[in-house]
């Protein structure tokens, strides 16, 4: 299964739910933002290596760490050399050779946004709980739609204790996970581990594995 | 198959406009060829040719009693006719399906812009040709010329900077008098 995690606004913590769903799910994670990538590189081939036809998704794919991670690159030139049209092929490609995958979906409204969502048989969408962040969500929410990728979950993100998570749901259409603001998904985040290596009794970690449940459910 | 036409020269470059009529019952997919000579400008939205077009000419389906009018570009001089239609197979009703180019081409390019933005080159034949050939190395801005010289077009644009330094134009002498009036102004007030 292709998952997309997307949400219009940058900065809502899409890349962290990203790492952490890819790893309750134990799935490929793969950093879809073109020009702006989040997690780590490491060396060798990365994506836009991948999208130039310079490097095969195989090859490209991080394994041994805690989550298997197929990163992209973050020069200008690689960004001008990817070619986006080649993003299906590769998702599916890595779904075929990798199982499950989990696409960390840039923000925005252009084609690299569009194209995760077209791939993907469902999406996770991610906001944090202000005006500006749903907004933006009910418009990538509509896109998704428009390219059949059909909302598991919203994920309101960094919630405090009295989440407004009727007025999301209310927004959205979907069923709602609230994630609390932690520290330790924030510490693991800046190591790009899942917050599961760090703090694994923490409950953050139960939220990303109801989150994982729906997912999954939603998979058979 | 019906076709009209007309043809429009610029600058070494014929614009050429068609408009094919399907009179048959039939949906049918249509394939027209350039008759002039030179390579099909397609036309292109977020920098990739719209669907059915290369280098020759286009292919696509036409529905039945339907009208399709199209364009193109080409760097040569005009025929008569312009296009001509090669075969026109009759098809099933289909709604094509989605391809990524289609998403791109409506979602728009997430792509920063190429360094050469010179439109005589053909954006898509540049991209090919740069994904493979070109090594992408960190924090390059400008494609390094072989001989250490500008790009064409930076290069006319200096020389038409150039040239009108030289021209003594006493408008410009004008404007950057006042342009030295106002910052001797803004600096006379930063220093009370």
């Amino acid at each position: 299964m292709i998952l997309a995690v997307a949400g219009g606004k940058g900065g809502v913590g899409k890349s962290t739910v990203a790492l952490n769903l890819a790893a309750e799910l134990d799935a490929v994670l793969v950093d879809a933002d073109l020009t702006m990538a989040d997690l780590p590189t490491g060396t060798g081939p990365d994506l836009h290596d991948v999208l130039a036809g310079r490097a095969s998704p195989h090859a490209a794919v991080r394994t041994g760490g805690l989550v298997d991670i197929l990163p992209c690159g973050r020069t200008l030139a690689g960004a001008r050399i990817a070619e986006p049209t080649e993003l299906p092929a590769v998702l599916e490609a890595v779904a075929a050779s990798h199982g499950d995958v989990v696409v960390d979906t840039p923000a925005g409204m252009e084609a690299d946004a569009g194209l995760p969502l077209a791939t993907a048989e469902a999406a996770v969408l991610v906001t944090t709980g202000d005006r500006p962040a749903i907004a933006d969500a009910v418009r990538t929410r509509e896109l998704a739609r428009e390219l059949d990728a059909g909302l598991v979950r919203v994920v309101l993100n960094r919630v405090g204790p009295d989440p407004p998570t009727d007025r999301v749901r209310a927004a959205l259409g979907a069923p709602v996970v609230p994630v609390a603001r932690s520290q330790s998904v924030a510490t693991a985040q800046a190591q790009g581990l899942p917050v599961r290596s760090l703090a694994p009794r923490s409950s953050a970690v139960e939220q990303f594995e109801t989150l994982a449940t729906a997912v999954y459910a939603c998979k058979s | 198959m019906e076709l009209t036409y007309a043809t429009d020269e610029h600058a070494g470059v014929t614009l050429v406009e068609f408009e094919l009529h399907n009179p048959t019952r039939t949906p049918r997919e249509v394939t027209v060829r350039c008759e002039l000579d030179g390579p099909v400008w397609p036309p292109r939205r977020g920098g990739y040719p719209e669907e059915g077009w290369d280098q020759t000419g286009f292919v696509g389906p036409i529905g039945a009693g339907d009208r399709r009018a199209l364009g193109f570009a080409c760097p040569a001089p005009a025929t008569d006719p312009p296009v001509s239609v090669v075969t026109t197979d009759p098809i099933e009703e289909a709604t094509p399906e989605r391809t990524p180019a289609d998403l791109v081409r409506t979602l728009g390019d997430p792509r920063p812009p190429p360094v050469d933005t010179d439109p005589r080159d053909d954006t898509v034949a540049a991209t090919e040709d740069s994904a493979t050939d070109t090594e992408p190395t960190e924090g390059a801005v400008a494609p390094a010329e072989a001989d250490g010289s500008v790009p064409p077009a930076i290069a006319a644009w200096f020389d038409l900077i150039a040239a009108r330094l030289d021209a003594d134009d006493p408008v410009d002498a004008d404007r950057v008098c006042a342009v030295a009036d106002r910052a001797t102004e803004l600096h006379r007030r930063c220093r009370r």
